[in-house]
């Protein structure tokens, strides 16, 4: 099941959609105003990086390391959540801008977030999955004409959104620190970005793809930036705040900043967090003066959102907070707190909450993946949230046949997008180039990485570590040595320093469903 | 009328004083008030027997909730996982067999979309096919939903009034209730871009003869820039023997032109779910599939799944039978007490709603003034709303006041009209029953 994503091209002009089986199958002629969807849509079904590489994974059979999101089932506490609110009744339509029950708990928890009173009527509106309320904040925020900055690579989402809102996307890249690894915004670059036009910059982190959580210093600098803009509003998606793993990184609430609460939209969803991408509940929270345009919308976009799912989790974002996990193990209470018969549990592992529990797991997951591209000649690049990492591929050298081919999605080839295909295709292992979540200027800034996620069972991550393995012996093998002694000197002092226990990163235990 | 373009333009002028929040001009000029929260409040606070709101407030069939149960639960097969933009391959699976065996022709994955409810996939319907300035036309009163997404994507309506909703020849039945066809071809223009016809229709119940439609489908012929949109929701509702539901896409030439629409959440009384789909020709549906891409990527999959599930086992069960009897019952019911309590109900053949006209009852006014008339947020001001109020308190039992499911030029006809649900539980219904004929004992009515 692909991601059907695509790429902005900037262009207002008028195009006609050619749909699957062509307008001439209708008897009218090709080109019939019939079949002509407005000029905002064209492009949409155009072949794609997902698509294409979608397709790949299907017909390859090769370890899927693409898609962004988890193969193993929900925990157990999300699944009984689920079950009860399928026996309330709570199956009719609720309140459009959110069933309350949900918008309560989310109001609760946003107050303590942003250190202030957070109202679950005027403040909150809960959409289809944190898309949606990405799409919905730019249609209530945008005029056509308008400008939306873009810290680049980005999820590229955000591109086809802006575009459907009659705007257009100016991007920002980021730079790549060679010897660190890190990424970095360039504050003057982003200032020479703004014109009168620039309505809205689009944050996010944790960061899709790179896997960077803003630093304090760094979101007080943003706030700076926008603070000198008086025209400027911010969406702050933070799908992945749950997910910060990286040792002394913490998620920062962008609108919990000084000033920033007015200028600022905060999406995020219970899909990432949950592991419940498929029951696309999603919310934005802000000041009334932006969300009431959003909760106008609501009703006219599909009424509301899926009750019993909301009634679910309104049980389980709380039941996250309790100590219903064993750190390294398993759900050992359920969500009323009884004790599960035979759950694993390490002796003298202490019980802690989900969001502690996720975040030691996905650590570990995070130091398997870069043990495992390692040993593929690929260097990871730090990663501190998420569940993506960047891999930098230099050592590796392209066949000329894959350098030289055209595919429907990538028509020019480039290194990036050739390597990927090479990999799975001959080597068992799907990555993601990164040149796409450039936009089309800056795509050589990708050339020499790729995107790699680690949203993944144990299992799925030992196969591609195999592949990886034994590719990297046999085609990178002098990189591939040198990138696990290195690894293997990172294990080492973090085996030795006290912290590591604490996180539970040492310790290993399947995840996952029985 | 004032045209969506010029709502549009004014709320730019209170921009210019607070610039930083002013939000997308046409999001501003959508109306604020909602006429379903304020009845449902009215409802609440007069402890009202609540028969505005189109859902039902029986429990949904134990073999769908199962379904779900089993879908969520059954972790191992992903179902909780993204589903994919136009449906989950079990959901599509299901809808095309399904369809096929109604519509006796060949549907495919390639002619089905799912969107997050009905009301989903029209909002995909105009976010596709329509830009700024194309007009919309539909047959009144309307469901008010198809209004409003027309002034959200700039697009002008024209409103083609049934005849005999009131007056001195007003129908008892909605068989009664006339379509113009003159008036149909007059209101079609070359910018027209989209005709949407709803069978059985909310709010007057009327099921669409083959006849009607045939003469509907001579219209559409003649102008072939013009999209169909066959809202279909109440499909399954038809309860007359006599009455059959027409799909509008089957007759000779529609096919290529009509996308229809329906909803998983009516036909299973889930409306909470929000599954709806469209079926229709691939170079109609795919690029849908792509609208919700990128408006909302998908539905909620574990509930797509239990709807494939539930599409699979409810003929065997006899559902769709028993679901059009146990609705014939309860409109019988109403309509009887209303009928009794002087309201002129309009026997509705299929749907979920009956019509009623209040100009005999004594605490109605005088007429709507002409400039509550034009403004949807004023409907406070209006006749049918203060009778509602006043049934409301003297009575006990809530109606909706339908001004907003008329155009502004033809909305003075909704002035004595309410609409009533009949899908409610029993105990509901005859409460409801109950508290008309003591208030037409006491001469409240």
């Amino acid at each position: 099941m692909e991601r059907i994503s695509w790429r902005g091209r900037g262009l207002l002009g008028v195009a006609l959609v050619q749909g699957v089986g062509g307008l001439a199958s209708s008897g009218a002629p090709v080109g019939h105003p019939r079949g002509q969807a407005a000029h905002r849509l064209a492009g949409a079904d155009a072949p794609t990086v997902w698509s294409e590489f979608g397709a790949l994974a299907r017909e390859t059979g090769a370890v899927n390391l693409g898609q962004g999101f988890p193969d193993w089932a929900p925990p157990q506490f999300v699944l009984e959540a689920g079950m009860q609110a399928m026996s309330r009744n709570c199956h009719q339509y609720t309140r459009t801008a959110g069933h309350p029950p949900l918008t309560s708990v989310l109001a609760r928890r946003y107050s303590a977030h942003l250190e202030r009173q957070i109202d679950p009527t005027a403040e909150i509106a809960v959409t289809v999955g944190a898309s949606q309320a990405l799409f919905l904040t730019l249609q209530a925020l945008v005029n056509p004409g308008d400008e939306v900055l873009v810290i680049e690579p980005t999820f590229d989402l955000y591109y086809g959104q802006i575009r459907v809102a009659g705007a257009t996307a100016v991007g920002v890249p980021m730079d790549l620190d060679a010897a660190s690894g890190e990424w970095h915004l360039d504050m003057a670059r982003l200032d020479a970005a703004v014109t009168a036009r620039t309505r809205v910059l689009i944050l996010n982190s944790p960061h899709n793809p790179t896997g960077k959580v803003f630093s304090r210093d760094e979101m007080l600098a943003l706030a700076d930036f926008v603070r000198a803009h008086p025209r400027l509003l911010v969406i702050s998606d933070e799908v992945y705040k749950y997910t910060v793993h990286g040792h002394g990184s913490s998620h920062v609430h962008f609108a919990a900043l000084p000033a920033m609460y007015d200028r600022t939209v905060t999406v995020s969803s219970a899909g990432k967090t949950f592991s419940v991408t498929g029951w696309q509940v999603g919310w934005a929270v802000g000041p009334p003066a932006l969300i009431a345009p959003m909760q106008a919308y609501l009703p006219l976009a599909q009424f509301c959102v899926a009750t019993p799912l909301q009634e679910a989790l309104s049980l389980a974002l709380d039941a996250a907070d309790r100590p219903l996990f064993a750190l390294g193990g398993e759900q050992v209470r359920t969500l009323t707190g009884d004790a599960i018969d035979g759950a694993a549990r390490a002796d003298g592992a202490p019980l802690v909450d989900y969001y502690s529990w996720r975040r030691a797991q996905y650590a570990r997951k995070r130091e398997a993946l870069a043990d495992a591209l390692s040993a593929g000649g690929i260097r990871p690049l730090p990663c501190a949230g998420g569940f993506f990492t960047m891999g930098e591929t230099s050592s590796i050298s392209v066949p000329d046949e894959y350098m030289r081919a055209s595919t429907a999605a990538a028509p020019s080839m480039r290194r990036d997008w050739a390597l990927c295909r090479y990999l799975a295709i001959e080597h068992g292992v799907l990555l993601i180039p990164a040149s796409p979540f450039f936009s089309r200027e800056e795509h050589e800034r990708g050339a020499a990485l790729v995107r790699v996620a680690f949203c993944k069972t144990d299992e799925t991550l030992e196969r591609a570590a195999e592949r990886l393995g034994t590719f990297g012996s046999a085609h990178a093998p002098a990189a591939a040595a040198q990138l696990m002694a290195a690894r293997a000197a990172v294990r080492a002092a973090r085996a030795a320093a006290p912290q590591a226990q604490a996180q539970g990163v040492a310790v290993r235990v399947p995840m996952g469903g029985k | 009328m004032p045209c969506a373009k010029s709502l549009a333009r004014a709320p730019l002028a209170r921009a210019a004083s607070n610039a930083l929040h002013a939000p997308n001009a046409r999001l501003a000029s959508l109306p604020r008030s909602n006429v379903f929260a304020a009845c449902t409040k009215m409802a609440g606070d007069h402890g009202a027997v609540n028969l505005g709101q189109g859902f039902p407030s029986w429990p949904v069939p134990q073999f769908v909730l199962d379904a779900a149960a089993a879908s969520i639960r059954d972790s191992e097969a992903g179902f909780n996982q993204y589903s994919r933009p136009g449906g989950h391959p079990l959901l599509l699976d299901a809808i095309a067999r399904f369809t096929a065996s109604r519509f006796r022709r060949p549907i495919s994955e390639e002619n089905v979309t799912v969107a997050a409810g009905a009301q989903g996939a029209i909002s995909n319907v105009f976010a596709t096919f329509c830009a700024e300035g194309d007009e919309v036309v539909f047959i009144e009163p309307a469901f008010e939903m198809y209004s409003r997404m027309a002034a959200m994507h700039g697009c002008h309506v024209r409103g083609v009034p049934l005849g005999n909703v009131t007056g001195a020849s007003v129908a008892s039945t909605s068989e009664q209730l006339t379509l113009d066809i003159p008036a149909l071809e007059a209101a079609i223009t070359p910018r027209t871009r989209l005709l949407i016809l709803n069978t059985p229709h909310n709010p007057t119940g009327k099921v669409f003869s083959r006849a009607e439609y045939e003469a509907v489908a001579s219209v559409v012929r003649r102008h072939p820039r013009l999209l169909v949109l066959s809202d279909d929701v109440y499909e399954f509702m038809v309860l007359e023997a006599s009455l059959e539901h027409v799909h509008f896409a089957l007759l000779p030439g529609m096919w290529e032109r009509t996308i229809s629409t329906f909803s998983a959440g009516k036909t299973f009384s889930c409306t909470g779910w929000r599954v709806g789909y469209c079926i229709g020709p691939p170079e109609l549906i795919a690029p849908l599939t792509s609208t919700q891409s990128i408006v909302s990527f998908c539905a909620a999959a574990p509930l797509e799944v239990a709807i494939a599930r539930s599409i699979d086992a409810a003929e065997a069960l006899g559902y769709f039978d028993s679901l059009a009897a146990s609705l014939r019952h309860k409109r019988d019911e109403l309509v009887a007490a209303l009928g009794a309590a002087g309201l002129k109900p309009i026997v509705p053949g299929g749907g979920y709603f009956v019509l009623c006209d209040t100009s005999g009852l004594k605490a109605a006014g005088g007429p709507s003034p002409p400039s509550a008339l034009a403004d949807d947020n004023a409907f406070a001001q209006r006749r049918d709303y203060l009778a509602c109020a006043a049934l409301t308190k003297s009575v006990g039992v809530l109606g909706l006041p339908i001004g907003g499911f008329y155009s502004p030029a033809n909305r003075h006809l909704s002035d004595s009209l309410l609409r009533f649900a009949f899908c409610k539980a029993d105990g509901e219904l005859h409460e409801a029953a109950e508290r008309l004929r003591e208030a037409k004992a006491r001469g409240a009515l």
